[in-house]
């Protein structure tokens, strides 16, 4: 990772996300109620005051940035407004784009990726084309073949899962957007 | 209420609405969309379903470029503007993304034209609003059934009254927060499903995790924290007394019913509690016929628990 990225992380943050992180003075409201404090390795609040001193390696490592479900509980709760979901979005970001992704955090991004490739497609999601791609991705096409198929086909029994996606007619126009904009 | 095109509408229509389903609702919550119809239907609702839309993006695409997330979700907005009627959704998640979306419209300078010229979206008949205003309203189908009017009229329709059924409703995270975006109710202890729900007869109890996260798109990716975060919906649902929840977003659904089996595997605890959409008990209440076929779709068996109340119609 560059020196450069490295202290710029703050000032990227707090400008792509329009979040003002400096504003934080560690009252921790938002950690006590973050759902997934439990399965990560730094909490919010300590994500904050890391990228406040823009220790750019250890947050986008992280495996916080990834696990957040963007749930918006801390952000409801920041006596001072800042809504970390977005600033979590930025450090995704950033962290793909500095290969900052541990596999086990991969995993949630393959997730991302393959939900995104899905639409871009047909316009809407297929569900069904959306799991075997992303398991296509991760390796895993085959890992649990039956526990897979006997999900699949009993939500093909309740009418719930379509065989064929239904594309839109102006694909060409979502595909112009990721082609802009991703 | 909203009213325009009067003249255009039939008489006993007492509300009509464009109507965004969104990608799950035309798959894995199938039940979600046709309850949704159904109720509408039943109390003269009509919803149009706005022509060629796109999927939102849903946490995927905000994940990992807002930019794009905004600009997918901006696309049914435009569409639905040319339509000229207030657009509602019933998933959560859709949502939250076209809020999003519709406060970048208005906010972010230039986005708008932007694009307009992108998809070449021609509004024929722009209203006579200023552009920094929202030219429709963009709502959760559980915002259409606000304030004592609309209620009264919801009680009035319920035929078949839920008496009996204790339920608990679970909001989860996407239809409050963020609240100063949304501004959908308040965003720890929203009222609006409890007071439709208590419209139809149910009796919905009172506790604390309307609004905790049930793991969300974690689903595919990360089981064990689904496990662990639902888990905990189910065990409080039971503590506060509930025989059931009631929700309003496909992605809780899924995580509370269709992985319900598997949770309970994980944690080596036994679940079997069923998980309605606020519309399927709406359709139930009213009368509607085909209003069981629904619960047919769902992974816990929801139909035991509605039959020992006699609230199904004999088969």
């Amino acid at each position: 990772m560059n020196t450069n990225g490295n202290s710029a992380l703050l000032t990227i943050v707090e400008s792509e996300s329009g979040q003002t992180l400096t504003n934080c003075y560690q009252c921790q409201k938002c950690s006590a109620g973050c759902p997934v404090t439990p399965f990560t390795d730094y909490t919010v609040s300590q994500i904050i005051r890391l990228t406040q001193m823009n220790q750019a390696s250890k947050v986008l490592s992280s495996s916080m940035i990834w696990l957040c479900t963007a749930c918006g509980t801390c952000g409801a709760r920041c006596p001072n407004d800042i809504n970390m979901a977005l600033a979590m979005d930025v450090l995704k970001k950033r962290a793909v784009e500095t290969n900052g992704t541990k596999i086990d955090q991969n995993r949630i991004n393959t997730f991302h990726s393959a939900f995104l490739d899905n639409i871009r497609k047909k316009g809407r999601l297929h569900e069904m084309g959306m799991m075997i791609g992303y398991k296509r991705k991760m390796g895993e096409l085959f890992a649990d073949i039956s526990g897979d198929m006997k999900l699949a086909s009993s939500m093909r029994k309740k009418g719930k899962l379509k065989l064929i996606g239904k594309k839109i007619k102006g694909v060409r126009k979502i595909k112009k957007l990721f082609k802009l904009f991703f | 209420m909203i009213k325009r095109n009067t003249e255009e509408k039939s008489k006993n229509k007492i509300m009509q609405y464009s109507y965004y389903p969104g990608c799950t609702l035309q798959s894995s919550a199938d039940e979600f969309d046709q309850s949704t119809q159904d109720a509408c239907v039943a109390l003269d609702i009509e919803l149009i379903e706005i022509p060629d839309w796109n999927c939102c993006g849903a946490t995927s695409a905000h994940s990992r470029s807002e930019k794009l997330a905004v600009a997918l979700s901006a696309r049914n907005i435009l569409i639905a503007e040319k339509e000229d009627l207030d657009l509602v959704m019933p998933c959560a998640a859709c949502y939250n993304r076209l809020k999003v979306a519709q406060d970048a419209l208005e906010h972010e300078p230039g986005l708008r034209e932007e694009l307009v010229r992108l998809f070449g979206i021609k509004n024929e008949r722009p209203r006579k609003v200023s552009s920094q205003t929202a030219k429709i309203k963009v709502q959760h189908l559980l915002e259409i059934f606000r304030g004592e009017e609309i209620l009264a009229e919801v009680q009035q329709r319920t035929t078949n009254p839920l008496k009996d059924l204790t339920a608990v409703c679970y909001y989860g995270c996407l239809l409050v927060r963020p609240p100063a975006l949304l501004n959908f109710d308040d965003p720890e202890n929203p009222m609006l499903m409890d007071k439709l729900m208590e419209a139809i007869g149910v009796s919905v109890l009172d506790w604390s995790y309307k609004v905790d996260c049930c793991g969300a798109s974690l689903s595919l990716s990360r089981l064990d924290v689904i496990a662990q975060l639902s888990g905990i919906l189910f065990e409080m649902a039971q503590e506060a007394g509930a025989e059931c929840i009631i929700t309003a977003c496909p992605m809780c659904h899924a995580n509370l019913d269709l992985q319900q089996q598997e949770i309970s595997n994980r944690l080596g605890r036994k679940f079997q509690i069923p998980i309605f959409y606020f519309t399927e008990l709406m359709a139930i209440a009213f009368g509607v016929p085909q209003a069981e076929d629904c619960l047919k779709k769902h992974f816990v068996d929801a139909i035991p628990l509605l039959e020992s109340k006699k609230l199904l119609k004999a088969a």
